[in-house]
Formats: C-alpha cells, structure tokens, sequence
C-alpha cells in the first residue's frame, strides 16, 4: 500500500486591487510580453464601459480631451456634400466641448475625414487650444505688433479665409471702436493732436492696470526709511488753495513730461507716466497724451502748447483721481531733460548766475557773486550741500509777476535777489523737490565726464601726442572690448545704449590708459568708475 | 551707482545708503585727482540732488524720462503707417494708435495665460571661448569689412576730437591758473 501523495492546494490568487496596483506601480519596468496583456486589459476595459470621451493631462501642463465619433454606419464611398455634413457636425461637436471657433475647427476635421477615407485607423483630433481671437482681439494685436492693414489682408490672403482672421472693414470697424472708447479719444487743434481728456485717459489706464492686478502702491519713505502706509483717505477741498497732502493719504504718483524731437517737422510730445506699475518705464505703459508740431521747446513755446494742460493738471490736483472705485490724491512730478526743466521753469539757462533748477546756488566767480555764493553755496564747491532750495512759492510768485513778460527784448522788472534766475513765467507752480532730477540723462552725461579725464592727463603730462595716443588707445579699447561706436549726432559721442554698457564695462577704459597717465590718476580714474 | 539710477523699482534702504555714499564720494574724488575738471549742472545734480530725491521717494529709475525718450522711435517707426492729407492728422493718427496700443488692454486681451519658460541657471552661458554665444564670435554686420572699417573710422574720428578738446581744455586751464597766480601776486604787492 502507498501513500496516497495529496497536491497541496494552490494559494488564493491575490485580490485584483493589489494586482493592478502592483502593476501600476511597475509599470515603467514591464516587459513587451506584459506591456501587450496590459493593453489587452485595457481595451477589455474601454469596450466594457464605452467612455464618450478620455481626458488626459500632459506633464507639459497640456490638457487634452478625446471624444468618441462613431463611424458606423456609414459607406465607404462618401461624396462631397456628405463630407461637407459629417465635418460640420463633428466640428459642431467640438466647438460644443471646447468653446472653440468653428471655421478654424471645420478645415482640420476635413482634412482628417477626408484622409480616413482612403485608410482605416484612428484618427486624433485635438480638442483644445483652438482659440481664435474676437475682431477687437485681431485690432488690438494688429496695432501692438505695428502690422499695417494692407499686411493683415495679404496675411488673410496667404491663410485663407478659414485661418480665422478678420477682414480688413471688420478690423477697422473694431480699431474704431476701440479708439471711440472713453479715454482713448483724440481731437486735434492749431497746436496739435491731443487725448481729449486727460482725466478720462488716466482713469481708463489705472482702471485697466486694477483690473489686470498690475497696479502697485508707490509709498512714500518716512523719516525712519520705512514706507510710510496709506491710512488716510483723500477728500478734495477744490474750494480751497491747493496744497501738497501729506505721506499717509492714498495717492497715486503721475510724471508728465516733455520730449521735441523728429526729423523733418519736429514734434513736441507730452507724455505721462504711471510709476504705479511693474515696468513703468516701458513705452507702451505710458500715455502719449499730446503730439504738437513745433519750432523750439523755449519757455514761450511752452506756454502756447502746453498752457491749456496745465489747468487740466490742477484740475486733477484739486478733485484726484478714480483707482478701483476710490478716490486718491495725486502726486505730480515734472519729468524731462534739463532743457525742459529750464524751459518749464521759465529758468534762464545753465549759463546764468544760479545755474540749478533745484536749489540757489551760484554758478559764477568774482567778487560780485561772492557775498551770493558765501549764502547760498558754489557749484565748484561740490563738497557741500546745497544751502538753499527752490521753493513752490517762488515759483508761484514768479508765476504773477511774470505773467506779461514773454518778450525776451523787455527788460525783467525784478532784481536780482526777487527773480533768482527764473526769467520766464514758470508754467505750473511744482514743488521742485518732485521735479526727477533726469536719472537717464545723468547717466549720459557721468559717462560722457568719465571718458575725459584719463585724457585730459595724457595731455596735461605728455602734450597733444600723448593725449593723441591715449585717446586712440580708449577708443581701440571700446570698440574691441566694450563693443560700442559714437553715435554721428551730439558733436559724435555716445548716446543710449552704448553708454549703459560703458558704464558696465567701465574697467576697460582704465587698463587701455595704463602708461599713457601717472599711476595715482589713474588709480583715482578706476574708482570713479568703479563708483 | 548708474545701476541705482536707472532700476525702475523700489531701492532697500541699504541702497539708497550705499548710492548716496557712492555719489558723494565720486565727484571730489574725481574733482581732486584732475583739477582741471570742472563740476558741471549735471554733476552737481547727481551729487547732491538725486540722493535727496532717492531718499524721499525710494526710487530713481521708477520716475525718470526713459519712456519719454522712447517715444521718437515710436514714432519714426509708425509715420509711415499713419499718413494722412495734413500733418495734424497723420499726427492724430499716431496719438490714436499709441492710445490703443497702450500695454494693460491690448496685454490683456491677448494673453492666453501661457508664458515660457525660464532657462535653468546658466544654460545660456557660453562652455568654451569658441561659443557662438559669445558676442565676438557673432557673425553679423560688425564682420563685414566695409562695417568694421566704418566703425573704426567713427571711433577715430572720436579720438581726435577728443584729443584735441583735452587739449584745449589744459591750455585753458593753465591760462586761468597763470591769470590767477597773476591776480594773488598783483593784490600781495
């Protein structure tokens, strides 16, 4: 008799939860064999529910949609008209889900139908990212990459009507609208085209930067250096004198400023920038408010184009403005070069006795400037403060005593000590502390300084040979290491770009004047630039 | 100190400290080591104007005139598109046109909420002196010969007149000091 030998009983297969987790968990190590059971499990899976349609989102961030469209039923043979049928419904379809634009829908489902027919095969259609933008979006993007229309038609030409683009009369239709929204209208006069509200104009740019979440508090340092919060709210007192608000009302800061500039006419431009943003001093987040053909940008020139803002200025300095539905101060600051400053201010000129637009001191030596230059401070004395600012009042009386006097051949009925070089009527009675003291052009002008010196010691040891050599040896330098060439206007010099990047690459300069200027100038040479 | 200057942003209080020791230590240094130079509206406005600017509104760069000096360009660019019968319409043309192209609106209207990108730090560094990266190894216009030459006969035609006003203005200055030591020594005797 033997044994009867009994199988042991096989172990329970595992549940089909912890199989497919297993799976899902090795699925980057799985074999071809597997990888084919898998599909085959999967395809068991979508016969069994039959899904509409499968969502799947990319690691790119890309969310894609695919929908079912059956096919059956349907002959092999398809004729045009049919086709033209089953493209618009599918694209009817799609439009549905995706919230896309049909035209630009209906080419690609063609195509796609078109090509089934000849081959069997899933065809994949994408279900997002067909957008196509409204005539105002078209306008809007015509006029930000500066098309013209005749290009937009041969654009639309060259793409087909189906590629969605707007004709050229739907396009203007939507540029004037635009253009006919509050804050965006222009009317022109003798002096020039204009923004027919400057009020309108910045309401609608802060309402837009609100809207968009650009907007940005600008406040103010207090004594301690920390910014000062905003607690106070703005009430507007037009009935009374104008005064400056203090730190901690709610404000808005608003540079105006003026450039002339052209070739052939030229035109002055009044521009107004919003330091309340990310990239304020980006062109396209400032506000071309007036454009004014023009001979010169002297004070009575000033005057003629620019008189009828200022009242438009005070107006919005007495009542504020509208950000996000409340009402804020402004803070007006006067921007330009500093020729305009000087124009602006009615100011003589940088030759005159009181040389700067911000504070008194004396431009010019003797001995009938000296009592004025001990009180108030010399420009070659750089060491020391300045002992006197400009103040609003001055300029507010300057303002009234000045008013008729616009004719250069009249001889100015103030001494001295009352006018303090303000010769001209100022044309608005800003607090000279909020005048911007031209960062741009200081730049320009420090770097145009910094390239003299190593130069001007060449010549002052060695003579005209040795600053011939030396100046030719700067100038090797910064064309083969800084990379940069003198502009041909402004006498040849740098300008713009070019001298930001001298200003960078500064050290150049120095090493190329190393043996051509003693060693403690230049040694003082590099720190300055250094600085 | 020129970086200060021009950055449209809101400066830390460490800058603004920095920036206002940087600038009034620049120009006496400067004004000592070469006597000859003279303290120009510009220089003393930088010395002593811009740090109490700086100090009261916690930016320079935010304030300045950049955008203003943009505006030609513009206008250069778009003239052409914008013609009309007279000059005061093709100027109106050109306020309309800024008007609407103006950056919150037609930014927001455009934006599809996509943006690209960063470059992890240092992709864009060039790996060897060969690198196209590199601005010399670029060939553009500054390779032809006829742009070369043109450059270096403009950065020339710069030396020169450098050189010759580093001169004039050493004579100049050695004739004011000589004036000078004239004047001192008339009013000792």
């Amino acid at each position: 008799m033997f044994a009867e030998q009994v199988a042991a009983p096989d172990p329970p297969p595992p549940s089909p939860t912890i199989a497919l987790d297993t799976l899902m968990a090795r699925y980057d190590m799985l074999s071809p064999s597997e990888l084919q059971l898998f599909e085959a499990l999967m395809e068991t899976h979508l016969r069994a529910v039959r899904q509409p349609h499968i969502s799947f989102s990319f690691r790119s961030g890309v969310n894609r949609r695919y929908e079912l469209v059956s096919t059956r039923n349907r002959k092999i043979l398809v004729k045009t008209r049919q086709m033209r049928r089953r493209a618009s419904a599918v694209a009817r379809a799609e439009v549905s889900a995706t919230h896309s634009d049909t035209t630009a829908c209906h080419r690609a489902i063609a195509d796609i139908l078109s090509s089934a027919k000849f081959q069997e095969g899933v065809s994949v259609v994408p279900k997002s990212n067909q957008r196509r933008l409204s005539p105002r979006g078209q306008a809007l993007f015509l006029t930000k990459q500066q098309l013209s229309q005749s290009k937009w038609s041969e654009l639309r030409k060259a793409l087909c009507k189906e590629s969605g683009l707007a004709s050229r009369e739907v396009i203007r239709t939507a540029l004037r609208s635009i253009a006919a929204e509050p804050g965006r209208q222009v009317w022109t006069d003798e002096r020039g085209a204009h923004l027919v509200s400057l009020r309108d104009a910045l309401e609608c740019l802060l309402a837009e930067l609100v809207a968009s979440g650009q907007f940005r508090e600008c406040l103010v340092p207090g004594p301690d250096g920390q910014p000062v919060p905003h607690t106070t709210t703005f009430r507007p007192a037009p009935e009374l004198l104008y005064e400056q608000h203090s730190d901690d009302v709610d404000d808005k800061d608003l540079c105006l400023g003026l450039d002339k500039s052209g070739g052939g006419t030229s035109t002055a431009k009044l521009v107004a920038t919003t330091p309340n943003q990310a990239h304020p001093m980006s062109r396209s987040n400032s506000n071309l408010l007036s454009t004014m053909p023009c001979d010169s940008d002297d004070n009575a020139e000033l005057h003629d184009m620019n008189g009828p803002w200022m009242d438009d200025f005070q107006a919005m300095l007495d009542n504020g403005v509208t950000v996000g539905g409340k009402l804020r101060a402004v803070r007006l600051f006067f921007m330009g070069d500093l020729a305009f400053l000087r124009s602006f201010l009615g100011h003589k000129g940088a030759s005159c006795r009181r040389p700067c637009v911000w504070c008194l001191l004396i431009g010019r030596s003797g001995e009938a400037n000296a009592a004025a230059a001990e009180a108030h401070g010399h420009i070659q004395a750089i060491q020391e403060a300045p002992k006197m600012i400009r103040t609003r009042l001055h300029l507010q009386r300057m303002i009234y005593a000045l008013q008729d006097q616009r004719n250069d051949d009249l001889p100015i009925p103030l001494t001295s000590a009352e006018h303090l070089s303000i010769y001209h009527p100022p044309l608005f009675d800003v607090d000279p502390c909020q005048i911007v003291v031209a960062p741009l052009h200081l730049t320009l002008g420090v770097v145009t300084v910094l390239l003299r010196p190593g130069v001007e010691a060449a010549a002052f040891n060695g003579g005209r040979a040795a600053a011939e050599r030396a100046a030719a040896t700067v100038a090797a330098a910064l064309l083969d290491d800084v990379r940069v060439r003198p502009v041909p206007y402004h006498g040849v010099c740098f300008a713009g770009r070019e001298c930001h990047r001298i200003s960078q690459l500064g050290a150049a300069a120095c090493d190329a004047l190393d043996g051509h200027i003693p060693a403690e100038e230049l040694a003082a040479l590099r720190t300055a630039w250094v600085e | 100190m020129v970086r200060i200057l021009n950055r449209a942003q809101e400066i830390p209080a460490e800058g603004i400290t920095d920036f206002c020791t940087s600038v009034q230590r620049f120009a006496p240094a400067l004004l000592v080591a070469f006597p000859w130079l003279s303290a120009s509206s510009k220089l003393h406005a930088l010395t002593h104007h811009a740090p109490a600017f700086l100090r009261r509104f916690g930016s320079l760069g935010s304030y300045a005139e950049q955008a203003l000096e943009s505006w030609p360009v513009f206008f250069n660019h778009a003239r052409a598109q914008c013609m009309a019968d007279f000059f005061l319409g093709s100027c109106a043309q050109l306020v309309q046109r800024a008007a609407v192209e103006r950056r919150p609106l037609a930014e927001q209207s455009l934006s599809t909420g996509t943006t690209r990108k960063l470059a992890p730090a240092g992709a864009r560094k060039p790996k060897s002196p060969a690198d196209g990266r590199l601005r010399a190894n670029k060939s553009n216009s500054r390779q032809k010969t006829a742009g070369a030459g043109k450059e270096r006969a403009d950065m020339e035609a710069w030396a020169a007149r450098r050189a010759t006003k580093a001169v004039v203005t050493i004579e100049a200055n050695k004739k004011r000091l000589t004036k000078a030591a004239e004047r001192a020594t008339a009013a000792a005797d």
